[in-house]
């Protein structure tokens, strides 16, 4: 199935992209989309421990489930002030 | 309406304030917007509000609570002015380096509006002072940067039952996102790992675009207004100019606000 994915601030600049969309296999969740996007970009591993998700405009945990056409989002708590 | 609406607190509709004629004139502009109105304006003139950080977002966010009338602006930070503050903390001139943030700020705000009440507080938020400091305030706004602080205004907030306006920015983008303590999603349920704590590169107009959206949301709440961004998280990138809202929910697990 077919699923967008977009990047913000630290993780969009460990990706090099906004938006992309990725080919993935039925009822993977997003911790497996974490995975698979690690081995492509791995310096998304280097973020992992404040990486946060969503899906659908929905904030979500890793072991939610996806289906063909979702959204997801991937981004880091910001800091400064 | 919210719950911990202002309109509804008993401590709120109990003093009756009333406008100046200087001040329906300083207010006028905001007075005739509808949801406002004289009662508005005097809502905002009995509030109290805790700016946590004088930097780049408390700078924007204390100059708008000032010049709306907010009756009482708590500013509280414990940096002196640095050369390199000046590309984003609007509060602050050439001639405030080298003194504290606190008081350059509460002097630049009691000349933009001499009739509410400033207090610069030139202290460093800690687990121990944060209750005191912020218990005497209706809101608190969060304009730290670092996330150790920020969890403890979190927590404090979720103590004393305040709401808690958060707001972050790095680069060019930033994050907005509005706590009513224990009835929507707080800093700890979103964001439980905090980022590794660096100097973070800021452009001063987003941190003001970050600051002025924290500023509408108190005085949206202290107005009575529905529609904050309670449990959603406001992500601004000015590299794509895009707005995303995602929908939170609280943690019921949460170590802060969580039931569990």
């Amino acid at each position: 199935m077919k699923i967008k994915v977009k990047f913000f601030s630290s993780h969009r600049d460990a990706v090099g992209e906004k938006e992309i969309e990725v080919e993935i296999k039925e009822n993977s969740s997003l911790n497996d989309l974490l995975e698979m996007l690690s081995e492509k970009y791995p310096k998304l591993k280097e973020l992992k421990d404040y990486t946060v998700l969503s899906l659908n405009h929905r904030y979500a945990d890793g072991n939610s489930r996806m289906k063909e056409g979702d959204e997801v989002a991937i981004f880091p708590p910001l800091e400064g002030g | 309406m919210h719950g911990n609406s202002p309109t509804d607190s008993d401590s709120m509709a109990s003093d009756s304030i009333t406008l100046t004629e200087e001040e329906m004139a300083r207010y006028s502009r905001q007075i005739s917007i509808p949801e406002f109105g004289k009662a508005g304006q005097e809502k905002l003139k009995n509030a109290r509000a805790a700016v946590a950080g004088a930097g780049g977002l408390g700078s924007a966010v204390a100059i708008y609570l000032a010049a709306a009338g907010i009756g009482y602006i708590k500013i509280i930070d414990d940096d002196v002015v640095e050369l390199s503050n000046l590309n984003r903390q609007i509060l602050y001139s050439e001639s405030d380096i080298g003194r504290d943030k606190a008081h350059s700020a509460e002097k630049k705000l009691r000349a933009i509006n001499p009739n509410i009440e400033i207090a610069g507080i030139n202290k460093r938020i800690t687990e121990k002072n944060a209750v005191g400091l912020l218990k005497d305030v209706d809101a608190v706004v969060d304009c730290l940067d670092n996330f150790e602080t920020r969890y403890v205004i979190n927590d404090a907030a979720i103590e004393i039952g305040i709401p808690l306006f958060h707001g972050a920015c790095m680069e060019m983008g930033g994050q907005v996102m509005t706590v009513m303590p224990k009835r929507t999603a707080c800093l700890k349920c979103i964001f439980p790992n905090p980022p590794p704590h660096k100097k973070t590169p800021i452009l001063g107009a987003v941190a003001g675009t970050i600051g002025t959206i924290q500023a509408t949301e108190v005085i949206k709440f202290f107005v009575g207004m529905e529609s904050l961004l309670t449990n959603k998280l406001l992500i601004y990138d000015s590299r794509f100019f895009s707005y995303d809202i995602i929908e939170l929910e609280r943690n019921e697990k949460c170590p802060s606000c969580g039931v569990i």
